[in-house]
C-alpha cells in the first residue's frame, strides 16, 4: 500500500488565530513555539485533541476536533477545500495561559503526558528548563542557566549574532528518564551538553559535557533508552551514550552542501536519521552503516577520513533551507522538513529505502535525481500565499501529532495556528 | 500482635511450608563434587498446571563450568490454596512437620520426582571457566542469563545454544596480574568479582579487583543495543576488592568495597561517586544488597554478624545535613535498624525478597539463612517522623543511648524464621554467596545449594498471629 497525495488538496485544513486575555502589544514581537498534546478523546464523529501553544513565556492549551470522516466504510474521501472548523469550540473565546515560564521566553516544549509526574518540558532561549505540571501555573522544577560571564550575557545579546548564539535544545530519552540539553557556553570557545535526571530527581544535573572545536550545538536527539547524537557548528554529529566517559562514541562528518541545520532521529525504526542543510540539503542516514563506516578500513587507509555515506539525499527546490526536520511518530517513511520560507514538505522515504540494502554499501549514496525526488517528496504545504521569502521558517513551530496519522500543526509570525492532514488515497503497490 | 516474651532463638518458628531435598546425578563423569564451586538461582517462569494440580518452575545451578537447568514441580494447592481450603492444608502441613520434629526421619516433599533419577547434563557451559554468580533476564530477547566467572568475565547465554552468545573476557596476564589472583597468600580474597543488573535490564555494571593490588574496578556495560560492549571503565580509588554492586533502579547503583565504604553512583554521572557511606564498626563490610520493591531500602551485613537496613533517602540527606555536626566532620549516617545473627554468625550474602518490601534473608558463615520481615519495625516507624518520635532513626549518636530499648524484642519480632537444613551444616563449613536464591515471583520460596551438591527448596511456614 502506498499513500498517493494530491498537490494542495487537503483532507481537512483549520486554522485560528487565538484572542488573548491579556492584552498582547505585537504578536510579531514575541518568539512561538508549537506541538501537539497526546491527547485524543473521540466524540461524536470527531476526535478531540488539543495543541500546546507557547508566545513568549506564555504556554496556551486550545483544544481542537479533527474530523474523523475518513474512517467510515465505503465513503471515498473527498479533498476538502474549505476550511474546517476543528477549533470552533474556541474560536472567538480568549485564551488565558495555562503555564507562565516567568521571565524567559519559551522556545522548545515536549509534552510527556497526563500520566507523568510532569506534562511539559519547556525550554527558553537562554537555556533554562522548566517542568511543568497539570494544574500548576508557575514550573515545579528548573534548571536555571545564570546570565552573566559563565554564559555570556554580553555575548547572547551582542548585535553581531546573537541570534546564532543563543540556540539551546534538549531531548528526552525513550523512557523520559533522562533529559540531554545543549547550550552554547558564550565564550565562543566550547558548547555544552548537559545530562539531567528526569526520573528520581527530576531536573537534577547529572554530569555536564564540553564539546570541544563547536561553538553552538543546535540540535540533540535520542536513539534510544541511552544513545543519542548532538548536531553543531562544525558540521559534525557525535553519537554519544548517557553511560559512557565524555568522549563521543563515534562521530559523521558532513563538511558538503553547506551548514547542518537540522537533525532528527525516527523514533519508529531506531536506526534512521535525516539532516537538513542550509543549501536546501535533505539526507536520509542509517545509523548503523555510519558507525560501520568509522571502523572499516577496507576502502581507505588508516588516518584517512572513513567513507560515511547516507542512503539517499533529496533538495528543497530554489534553495530553500532546511530549518528542522521531524520523523513522524507513527510511520516509520514519513518526515516533514520545514524551509527557511516557512513552507513544510512531506516526505516519504520508503521508495529510498526500498532501494536500499544495508549489506550493500556500495549502491549508497542515492543521489537525488528527478524519480527519487518525486516518488519521495509527496506534498507541499505553503499556507496558501501566506508564506513568502521575507518571512524566516523557524524551528519548533511545526509537529506531527504524536497518535493521528498524517496530522501536522503549524503556527506562523503572526500566531495564525493551523492544522491540516493532506489529501491522500491508499493504493496498493 | 506483639507478643514480648518471646526469645528469638526459641521462639524462632522452624516449620516448613514445603521442603524438597535433590542430590542431582549427572551424564558427564564428576570426580569429586566437593571440590566445584557451586551457584544456584531461579528463572522467573512459572506454570500452573490446574490438572495435575502442580505449579512448576525451574532453578539454574552451576557447578564448575557447567549450568544445569532442573525443573521442580510444586503443590500448586498449597502455594495457592482456595480460601475454603487454607486452614486446613496450613494445619495438614503443621501435624505433618511437627512429626518429623520429633525424631522420624523427615519425609521430604517430593518437588524434584520428575528429575530425581535423571541424569542431569549441562544446558550451558562455559568453557574454561567456574561459574560464581548468575542473573537469568526475564524480559530479555537477546539473551536468557548472564553468568560471571571467578576471574570477573562474563558471559550471557541464550536457550538453545551451550555455548556464551556473548563474553566480556577479563585477561589473565598483568593487567588482572594472574600471579596476585592465583597467589597462596589470600588467592579467595583477590579474586572476587560480582555484577549488578538496573532494574531495566539495560545496564550491567560489574566489579573486580585489579590485580595490582591498588584499585578495583568497575565496567559499566550495556545490556540494551549491543550487549556486552564495556560503555566505561571507572576506578575505586584506595580500594583493592569491590566485592558487591548493586542497583537501585535504572540508573543508581552502590558499590561495596574492602575499606568498609559503600559509593553510589549514577550510570551517567561522571567517574565520582555522588555521596558514600562510610561504615567503621561491626567489622568488615561482607555484603550488600536493595530492594527492587521499594528502591530505596538497603541492607549491609558484616564479618561479625551484623546487619543493617538503610534508608538511602536518610543516607543522602544525611551527607548535605550540618544540623547536629560542623562542616568538615564526617556525615552522621545512621541505620534504620541494626539486627544480627546470634553466636557471631558472620554475614555471608544477604538478598532482599522480589515480591515482598519488608523481607530478606540472610546467610550466615555457617550455611545457616535467616528469614527477617521488617513489617513489626514499618508498622511502627514513620520516616516523616521526628527523632524524638521515633524510635529507630538517628537516636543512638544524639543521645547517647539507644531509645531503641529492647533490641531483643525487636530481632525476636523481625527474625521470622531459621533454616539450618537439619544438622548438615556444621560451623566450620564455609557459607558461600550466591548459593541461597529467593523466587522472584513465589513469595518466600527459597533455594540453597551446600558445597557436596545437595540442593534444597524450601517454604517457611508461616504464623500469622
Amino acid at each position: 500500500m502506498t499513500k498517493t497525495y494530491k498537490p494542495k488538496s487537503y483532507e481537512y485544513i483549520s486554522s485560528l488565530k487565538p484572542r488573548f486575555t491579556q492584552r498582547v502589544d505585537n504578536v510579531f514581537h514575541h518568539d512561538k513555539a508549537f506541538t501537539f498534546s497526546n491527547k485524543i478523546v473521540p466524540q461524536e464523529g470527531t476526535l478531540g485533541t488539543s495543541v500546546i501553544y507557547s508566545q513568549g513565556s506564555d504556554i496556551y492549551e486550545i483544544d481542537c476536533a479533527l474530523p474523523l470522516g475518513t474512517s467510515e466504510e465505503g465513503k471515498k474521501p473527498k479533498p476538502q477545500s474549505e476550511y474546517g472548523d476543528a477549533f470552533k469550540s474556541v474560536e472567538g473565546k480568549p485564551l488565558s495561559p495555562k503555564w507562565v515560564y516567568q521571565g524567559e521566553t519559551v522556545a522548545k516544549m515536549e509534552y510527556l503526558g497526563n500520566g507523568n509526574e510532569t506534562t511539559l518540558l519547556a525550554m527558553s532561549k537562554n537555556g533554562s528548563l522548566a517542568w511543568f505540571q497539570e494544574g500548576v501555573k508557575v514550573p515545579v522544577h528548573i534548571v536555571q542557566e545564570m546570565m552573566g560571564p559563565a554564559t555570556s550575557y554580553a555575548a547572547m545579546h551582542s548585535h553581531v549574532r546573537p541570534n546564532n548564539l543563543a540556540v539551546s535544545d534538549f531531548t528526552l530519552s525513550y523512557d523520559n528518564e533522562t533529559v540531554v540539553k545543549s547550550q552554547s557556553n558564550g565564550s565562543e570557545e566550547d558548547s555544552i551538553l548537559k545530562i539531567i535526571d528526569n526520573a528520581g530527581k527530576p531536573s537534577e544535573i547529572l554530569r555536564t559535557i564540553h564539546v570541544p572545536g563547536t561553538t553552538v550545538t543546535h540540535t540533540v536527539k535520542f536513539f534510544d533508552n541511552h544513545l543519542y547524537a548532538s548536531c553543531s557548528d562544525d558540521n559534525v554529529i557525535r553519537f554519544w551514550d548517557t553511560r559512557t566517559g565524555d568522549k563521543p562514541l563515534f562521530i559523521l562528518e558532513d563538511p558538503k552542501n553547506g551548514s547542518l541545520n537540522a537533525f532528527d532521529s525516527s523514533s519508529v525504526s531506531n536506526n534512521l536519521f535525516v539532516t537538513g542543510t542550509s543549501t536546501g540539503f535533505v539526507k536520509l542516514w542509517d545509523i548503523r552503516a555510519v558507525e560501520t563506516a568509522a571502523t572499516d578500513l577496507s576502502k581507505r587507509q588508516n588516518g584517512e577520513d572513513p567513507i560515511q555515506n547516507e542512503i539517499a539525499n533529496f533538495y528543497h527546490k530554489g534553495g530553500d533551507a532546511v530549518v528542522d526536520v521531524q520523523f513522524s511518530y507513527t510511520s516509520p517513511y514519513e518526515v516533514f522538513t520545514v524551509g527557511g520560507t516557512g513552507n513544510v514538505y512531506h516526505w516519504d522515504m520508503e521508495y529510498a529505502l526500498g532501494n536500499y540494502d544495508d549489506e550493500d554499501p556500495d549502491r549508497v549514496p542515492q543521489d537525488a535525481s528527478e524519480e527519487l525526488q518525486t516518488q519521495s517528496l509527496r506534498f507541499l504545504h505553503t499556507g496558501g500565499s501566506r508564506r513568502n521569502p521575507q518571512q524566516k521558517g523557524k524551528r519548533n513551530t511545526v509537529a506531527w501529532h504524536p497518535i493521528v496519522d498524517d496530522v501536522i500543526g503549524t503556527v506562523d509570525d503572526d500566531s495564525l495556528v493551523t492544522i491540516y492532514k493532506p489529501f491522500s488515497l491508499e493504493e496498493s503497490a | 500482635m506483639q507478643r514480648r516474651n518471646t526469645g528469638f532463638r526459641r521462639g524462632t518458628p522452624s516449620l516448613y511450608h514445603h521442603l524438597s531435598m535433590f542430590k542431582p546425578k549427572f551424564t558427564t563423569r564428576v570426580d569429586n563434587v566437593l571440590h566445584y564451586d557451586k551457584t544456584v538461582t531461579f528463572r522467573s517462569e512459572i506454570i500452573p498446571d490446574k490438572a495435575k494440580g502442580t505449579l512448576s518452575t525451574s532453578l539454574l545451578y552451576s557447578q564448575g563450568s557447567d549450568i544445569y537447568e532442573i525443573d521442580c514441580s510444586l503443590p500448586l494447592d498449597s502455594f495457592y490454596p482456595h480460601s475454603s481450603n487454607k486452614k486446613k492444608e496450613l494445619k495438614k502441613e503443621e501435624e505433618k512437620k511437627d512429626k518429623d520434629k520429633d525424631g522420624k526421619v523427615s519425609n521430604f516433599d517430593d518437588a524434584f520426582t520428575a528429575v530425581e533419577n535423571k541424569r542431569l547434563s549441562p544446558k550451558w557451559a562455559y568453557l574454561g571457566e567456574t561459574v560464581s554468580k548468575m542473573s537469568y533476564l526475564d524480559s530479555s530477547d537477546d539473551s536468557t542469563m548472564i553468568a560471571m566467572s571467578k576471574n570477573g568475565s562474563l558471559a550471557w547465554f541464550r536457550d538453545g545454544i551451550k555455548v556464551p552468545v556473548h563474553i566480556v573476557q577479563e585477561m589473565m596476564g598483568p593487567a588482572t596480574s594472574y600471579a596476585a589472583m592465583h597467589s597462596h597468600v589470600r588467592p579467595n580474597n583477590l579474586a572476587v568479582s560480582d555484577f549488578g543488573l538496573s532494574a531495566n535490564l539495560d545496564t550491567l555494571v560489574k566489579s573486580q579487583s585489579n590485580g595490582s593490588e591498588v584499585d578495583s574496578i568497575l565496567k559499566i556495560i550495556d545490556n540494551a543495543g549491543k550487549p556486552g560492549e564495556i560503555l566505561r571503565t571507572l576506578h575505586v580509588p584506595g580500594t583493592t576488592v569491590t566485592h558487591t554492586v548493586r542497583f537501585f533502579d535504572n540508573y543508581l547503583y552502590g558499590t561495596c568495597s574492602d575499606d568498609n565504604t559503600l559509593r553510589f553512583w549514577d550510570t551517567r554521572t561522571g567517574d565520582k561517586p555522588l555521596f558514600v557511606l562510610t561504615e567503621h564498626q561491626n567489622g568488615r563490610l561482607n555484603s550488600f544488597d536493595t530492594s527492587q520493591v521499594t528502591g530505596e531500602l538497603f541492607v549491609t551485613g558484616s564479618s561479625t554478624g551484623v546487619i543493617k537496613l538503610w534508608d538511602i533517602r536518610a543516607v543522602e540527606n544525611a551527607t548535605t545535613d550540618l544540623t547536629h555536626r560542623q562542616n568538615g566532620e564526617d556525615p552522621i549516617q545512621n541505620e534504620l535498624v541494626s539486627l544480627y545473627h546470634s553466636g557471631g554468625d558472620s554475614v555471608a550474602d544477604v538478598a532482599f525478597s522480589e515480591t515482598s518490601s519488608s523481607e530478606f534473608i540472610t546467610v550466615g558463615g555457617t550455611g545457616n539463612v535467616y528469614h527477617w520481615d521488617m513489617e513489626y519495625l514499618f508498622g511502627r516507624n514513620d520516616d516523616d517522623n521526628d527523632d524524638e518520635e521515633n524510635p529507630f532513626n538517628n537516636t543512638k549518636t544524639h543521645n547517647g543511648s539507644s531509645k531503641n530499648a529492647a533490641p531483643e524484642e525487636l530481632q525476636g519480632q523481625c527474625l521470622k524464621f531459621f533454616h539450618t537444613s537439619g544438622g548438615r551444616r556444621t560451623s566450620t563449613q564455609q557459607g558461600k554467596r550466591n548459593t541461597v536464591a529467593m523466587h522472584p515471583i513465589i513469595d518466600d520460596l527459597v533455594c540453597t545449594v551446600s558445597t557436596d551438591s545437595q540442593i534444597s527448596l524450601y517454604r517457611p511456614l508461616k504464623l500469622r498471629s
